[in-house]
């Protein structure tokens, strides 16, 4: 029931459709109808680029010439094929076999190759339009009675490139990285590659960052499937994150490419792997001995025999140098206080330097703790 | 007024001996009553109870204050029909919505409403409830205020501005320091003092009296004849780090400021929402905007960056509406000559913010909860004490009475209520009893008030513990069960915290919104439908308690690697139900229609009246999954099915489907981790707004990573294989990875890792189409070490990089070494590296050779003060044919603390040749550069 009323859905939809390019090309009662209805939403194969019907309305058999345009969107490639064939009255289904003397013309003879070859178009929007001319008499002039018809098909971008290193964010110390890649179209020996480098702002995500920002570096010719980024390019700066990807083409036709991924250059040349769960450091019952590390932030124990106590906080540089503090002052109650003391955008401290961290009860009693600051970035 | 008060006096003094003892007529119910609390401009009753069934009522407050031995009604207020729903509840009756009033001293709650305190003193309010037929309970609960002006008061506040106003907080706390605890200058005070009095005299009704107390120096503040409290004046300097120190602990730790006393001001979650009530509501805005100008006279080779450019970048975390929100903006005058913008502007709710806002509430009264539960048996004690020494008295008196006078304690009632009478007989004792009525009267009285103390210490411990009752059941038990919770959203945090911030605080609307984004904005919903496009539009995102409902609506740009750009109109429902035995599920709808602007070009012939499949719309439904399935063991899972209206449904199948799934095994005994995966996409998987698609796909890899020798050393495997089947043929790539690292203090640390890779096809593809398959490996070998010598620093780093794949007859090559040496001390870092690189190139006849370059570098950076630094470098890289490049650069950055800016300078000279055919580049770069932070606290 269900299978009834789509196709009869689609039916009305075909109908409507046909009726509306006959009104519009002022064809109310046309004797000849193109219809690519088994076409539509499919993508174009040498197999199946006749898959369409013509209804002759004529009550006789009638010679035409068929004229088949396929144009890209925004693009110089296009293809078109004519043939000619006899319609019998009603409706002709037509296909590759019936075609008679079909001449291909392609715009581009990679574009030819991919499609005969390995039945692939190349990606992006195109029009795929059939025009049928009667051939009645030699004297009429066949340009008047065109009855034509077109479809719109978007080939995806195709994911047909891994990429292989440096690996989606990676944390490289090399200024010139090697970018590697594999690939898996078929024909990979005829395919050159553009690699593209770009910045990544802040507030981008890896995708609009390397379709939005002009690359910092772009190599459309690149034949094997990996480049070292080249001295004569724009140096890469350290802490300034990048992406990168490849795109494919198939002898300047654009095919398709790999995901995209980031890296950044940091200074310290191996990362160190650290806990990410830190305890909380019980500060009071030592004298400044044991160096702490805060991973972006300070987790600090305090026992308390006050009611109204309260903790100020300083932290200083190894030249005793204050760095300002958002939150000078932390309230402690009686009993175990457990607080953390964010440093990571709330502090300006380096990373992997050293600082002490000064604190002082309402007594005036001051703790010193000496730390290491590792910016949660640059930690594995 | 004067009548007023006489009356209520003569109606206490009757009532109170009534009212010592409670009348729960009916068992069943419970009540507790708490002080007035005041909210957006009304004053509160807040009352908790427990009944057995829905009951409608009608309430009676009647509320004393004592004065000496004597007491005043304040108001005597009756509310109708109100409902007391079954179960355990609060109810906050609105004074000003009262059905009759019998007294009212409006001065009283003019105060109260006023400055967000009670004056200071000790109440009684008596509570009547009855029902329609009869009393259902009458009883009597005493507050006590303290007599110093407390932080949270309004009042205090007031008199405090002045001490606040355009003062940092990093300011006042080092003055605070510079400030001797044993200094003491009468002088300043007495200044400080006129100060106050003068800022009070401004009050409308506030008078204040500087008084000298235990050498200590106060203003007693009054308004309307009502004595609010003291506050004890200091030096300027002392009171402003006071000042902040109070408005501080306010926020970190309320319960420093609780009474925990048994004739307390209340229950913890009343005082503690007094206390957020009187908090002053801060707006903080956090700005941060930053003005890059790039200047060149030309660019790199193969950069297609423009020459002239400049950035703008703008971010604003502040509150609009109470609600906090982040605006972020970005410009490029590089947007200008091309289709895909890079520019962005969006408005975000901050959920993260709000919820933190919240988590630090709960928290704060779990800790103030805590801390005066430590307390409360040290607060009975003491009131068990303070009442066994009144029956003690008692006793002692009723004991003196006997011995003296031969009265039993009901004879010396009976004697003292017939004012004597009863000793009316003629025998000797009975006149001895009347020679001595006076000192029996006397000893009478001290008994009976004896008694009455007695009675309201009983009344005040019972009356503690049912404080403590309800507050465990209504607002501790609560937010202990999410305050401990991770996963608790702001919703639960809300629903939490209600009965312990005011209305006005906590609106649970705001809480429920989990997302409201506006502007150009990075979506990401999941791997196969929204995908980090950028949608112009805006999303809504709603916690219903059962889970999260997110809508989403807009424009997607997709951009082609071509750079064209399409657009799409796209809608998304979805659905991220509540996490329950660590699982959590997510179901999203998600569809798209292409505009017209994709068919927009001017060749295209019938884009108008085309058939309808390419303008339909194309609907995708993905389901998630999450969660462990078994003890270490986590599964993650999404599932997702595209088709359009023309699809006939019992043509679905796997082609149109896209899943990818990982299992995650952690081994903690012996420090690994394996994760498996698998990702199937149909070759009709649709989805053309994504960045890009992976279609047609068949998808597994397998990662292990192990630590061995006491994490001394890390090594690694990961398999991935990759079917697709996009062309009339299946192509095959697998891609192996092995990696070791090691890290010891002592030695150099050392990283290798191998990456061989391959693509090949099916033997029977091999025969049908022209194919060559592809082999190729990576290697890299890292090894770093560093030395230190105190302050300064050695650190070595080298690396070797090689990659080799051949594809047919073809073979490709690329290896680079680099070096890198540094060394740091406090004020200088000096780098230098060396580096040779080799990779292939094809010649202009298509000729394959092979280019090396050695490159050599060095840098420096100086500290010229905590706020100036300079730095320069110099670089030159030589090829086969010559120098290739020759590079000098400087530049500086200055902080100028005082307005929280940064200017940055930075040049380059370059003189690059890129190739052995190329021409000679010679090029100028600049930047310049200014970042401005701004914090700002707005009351």
């Amino acid at each position: 029931m269900i299978l009834i009323r789509q196709t009869s859905r689609r039916i009305i939809l075909i109908t409507m459709s046909i009726l509306l390019v006959s009104l519009y090309k002022g064809y109310g009662q046309s004797a000849l109808i193109v219809n690519l209805a088994l076409l539509d939403g499919v993508e174009l194969r040498p197999s199946n680029v006749l898959n369409y019907d013509i209804l002759n309305n004529t009550g006789k058999s009638q010679d035409v010439m068929v004229k088949g345009t396929l144009l890209y969107r925004h693009s110089t490639l296009r293809a078109s094929y004519t043939y000619r064939t006899s319609l019998s009255p009603g409706t002709n289904r037509m296909s590759i076999d019936k075609a008679r003397e079909l001449n291909w013309v392609f715009s581009d003879n990679a574009l030819k190759e991919l499609f005969f070859e390995y039945g692939k178009l190349p990606q992006g929007t195109y029009e795929y339009c059939v025009s049928v001319t009667p051939v009645t008499n030699q004297l009429e002039n066949p340009l008047d009675d065109v009855i034509d018809e077109c479809i719109y098909q978007t080939v995806s971008d195709l994911f047909l490139i891994n990429l292989v290193s440096p690996e989606n964010d990676a944390k490289i110390a090399e200024y010139n990285p090697m970018l590697n890649w594999a690939v898996n179209y078929p024909f990979a020996s005829q395919l050159t590659y553009r690699l593209r480098v770009a910045e990544l702002k802040k507030g981008q995500n890896n995708e609009n960052a390397i379709n939005r920002n002009n690359p910092i570096f772009e190599d459309k010719q690149v034949t094997a499937t990996g480049l070292i980024y080249p001295p004569t390019a724009k140096p890469l700066i350290v802490y300034q994150p990048y992406v990168w990807t490849v795109d494919a083409y198939y002898k300047g036709i654009l095919l398709g490419g790999a995901e995209v991924w980031r890296f950044i250059i940091v200074e310290d040349s191996l990362l160190k792997e650290y806990n990410a769960v830190q305890s909380y450091y019980d500060f009071a019952g030592h004298y400044g001995e044991t160096r702490i590390t805060g991973i972006g932030e300070l987790r600090l124990k305090y026992v308390s025999d006050k009611m109204n106590d309260s903790l100020s906080v300083k932290i200083m540089d190894e030249n005793n140098k204050e760095t300002k503090i958002p939150q000078p002052l932390i309230g402690m109650h009686n009993g175990d206080n457990f607080f953390v003391i964010p440093l990571y955008e709330k502090v300006r401290l380096s990373h992997g330097k050293h600082y002490f961290l000064q604190l002082a009860n309402k007594d005036q009693k001051t703790f010193i703790i000496p730390f290491k600051y590792l910016n949660p970035l640059f930690v594995e | 007024m004067k009548a007023v008060r006489a009356f209520c006096m003569l109606f206490v003094l009757t009532l109170v001996s009534n009212l010592c003892s409670a009348q729960k007529l009916d068992s069943t119910v419970r009540f507790s009553l708490d002080p007035l609390l005041t909210e957006n401009k009304y004053l509160l009753q807040p009352l908790s109870y427990s009944v057995q069934k829905t009951l409608q009522t009608v309430i009676r407050l009647q509320c004393y204050q004592y004065r000496g031995k004597d007491s005043i009604c304040i108001y005597d207020i009756a509310f109708d029909n109100i409902a007391l729903k079954k179960g355990i509840h609060r109810l906050l009756l609105n004074l000003e919505r009262n059905a009759v009033v019998y007294i009212v001293d409006y001065s009283f709650l003019e105060a109260v409403k006023k400055f967000n305190q009670l004056p200071s003193g000790d109440y009684a309010t008596v509570i009547t409830i009855q029902d329609k037929t009869h009393l259902l309970y009458k009883d009597r609960y005493f507050h006590s205020v303290d007599s110093v002006l407390p932080p949270y008061s309004a009042l205090k506040q007031n008199l405090n501005s002045p001490l606040t106003a355009d003062k940092k907080s990093e300011k006042l706390v080092r003055q605070a320091k510079n400030i001797s605890p044993v200094r003491f200058d009468n002088k300043k005070i007495r200044d400080a003092a006129g100060m106050t009095n003068k800022r009070a005299s401004r009050l409308s009704g506030v008078t204040s009296s500087i008084i000298k107390k235990d050498n200590r120096i106060y203003n007693a503040l009054y308004y309307q004849g009502w004595f609010m409290g003291y506050y004890e004046q200091q030096e300027k300097k002392l009171m402003q780090a006071n000042v902040l120190q109070e408005s501080e602990l306010l926020q970190s730790n309320p319960a420093s400021f609780m009474q925990t006393d048994v004739s307390s001001s209340g229950s913890v979650s009343s005082q503690f929402r007094r206390m957020k009530a009187g908090q002053r509501k801060e707006t903080e805005t956090e700005a941060n905007l930053e003005m890059v100008g790039n200047f060149s006279n030309g660019q790199e080779p193969a950069s297609a960056q423009d020459n002239n450019y400049s950035e703008y970048r703008g971010s604003i975390n502040t509150e609009i509406l109470k609600i906090p929100v982040t605006i972020e903006g970005y410009y490029t005058t590089q947007d200008k000559n091309r289709q895909a913008k890079a520019g962005y502007f969006r408005i975000r709710y901050d959920a993260e913010k709000q919820k933190k806002k919240l988590e630090q509430t709960v928290s704060g009264y779990k800790s103030s909860y805590e801390q005066v539960q430590s307390k409360s048996g040290s607060a009975k004690y003491i009131g068990q004490a303070a009442l066994s020494k009144i029956q003690s008295e008692k006793a002692i008196v009723l004991d003196a009475v006997r011995r003296q006078y031969g009265l039993t304690p009901e004879q010396l009632t009976k004697f003292g209520k017939t004012d004597g009478q009863t000793a009316s007989g003629s025998d000797s004792s009975t006149e001895a009893l009347r020679a001595k009525r006076e000192d029996i009267l006397k000893q009478y009285r001290q008994v009976e008030e004896l008694e009455k103390q007695a009675t309201i210490y009983q009344r005040k411990l019972a009356q503690y513990n049912e404080q403590d009752y309800f507050e465990n059941k209504m607002s501790y038990s609560k937010v202990s069960n999410v305050a401990d919770d991770p996963q608790a959203s702001s919703m639960q945090l809300a629903n939490a915290a209600r009965h312990i911030l005011p209305e006005s605080s906590n609106s649970r609307l705001l809480a429920g919104l989990t997302r409201l984004d506006i502007g150009i904005l990075n979506s990401y919903e999941s791997r196969y439908t929204m995908s980090g496009q950028a949608l112009k539009g805006g999303t809504v995102g709603y916690n219903l308690g059962m889970g999260t409902v997110s809508l989403s609506a807009g424009k997607t740009e997709y951009i082609s690697r071509a750079g064209q750009v399409d657009r799409y109109n796209t809608y998304m429902a979805r659905v991220d139900f509540k996490r329950v035995h660590k699982q959590k599920i997510g179901i999203i709808y998600y569809t798209y229609t292409p505009t017209r602007q994709i068919l927009e070009d001017s060749r295209f012939k019938k884009t108008d009246i085309a058939l309808p499949v390419f303008n339909q719309p194309v609907h995708i439904f993905s389901f998630s999954h999450e969660g462990a399935v078994a003890q270490f063991l986590t599964l993650e899972t999404e599932a997702a099915l595209s088709y359009k209206p023309s699809t006939r449904k019992d043509a679905l199948s796997m082609d149109h489907a896209a899943i990818k799934t990982s299992l995650r095994y952690d081994m903690p005994r012996i420090a690994a981790n394996l994760t498996g995966e698998w990702e199937h996409v149909g070759r009709n998987f649709e989805n053309n707004a994504m960045p890009y698609m992976r279609a047609a796909i068949e998808r597994y890899a397998l990662t292990g990573k192990k630590m061995l020798l006491k994490s001394m050393l890390t090594a690694g495997v990961q398999l991935n294989y990759i079917q697709q089947q996009n062309f009339a043929n299946t192509a095959y790539s697998v891609r192996w990875g092995f990696d070791a690292q090691t890290r010891w203090k002592q030695y150099p640390s050392l990283y290798l890792s191998y990456k061989p890779f391959t693509t090949f096809r099916r033997y029977d593809d091999t025969l049908t189409t022209q194919q060559r398959p592809l082999t190729g490996e990576v290697w890299l070998a890292r090894s770093s070490y560093q030395i230190k010598r105190g302050a300064t620093q050695h650190r070595f780093m080298v690396s070797y990089n090689r990659n080799n794949s051949s594809v047919d007859t073809m073979q490709y090559l690329s290896e680079s070494v680099q070096t890198m040496y540094m060394y740091t001390t406090l004020k200088y870092t000096l780098s230098g590296s060396l580096g040779w690189i080799k990779q292939p190139m094809f010649s202009l006849t298509d000729d394959l050779y092979y280019t090396q370059a050695y490159m050599v570098g060095i840098s420096m950076n100086m500290t010229l003060s905590p706020v100036h630094t300079i730095n320069a470098g110099q670089d030159v890289s030589v090829a086969a044919y010559g120098i290739q490049r020759y590079s000098i650069s400087a530049g500086t950055s200055y902080a100028v603390k005082r307005i929280s800016t940064k200017i940055f300078i930075q040049a380059r000279y370059s003189m690059l040749k890129a190739t052995e055919i190329a021409l000679r580049q010679r090029l100028w770069n600049g930047q310049i550069g200014l970042n401005w932070q701004i914090k700002t606290k707005k009351i």
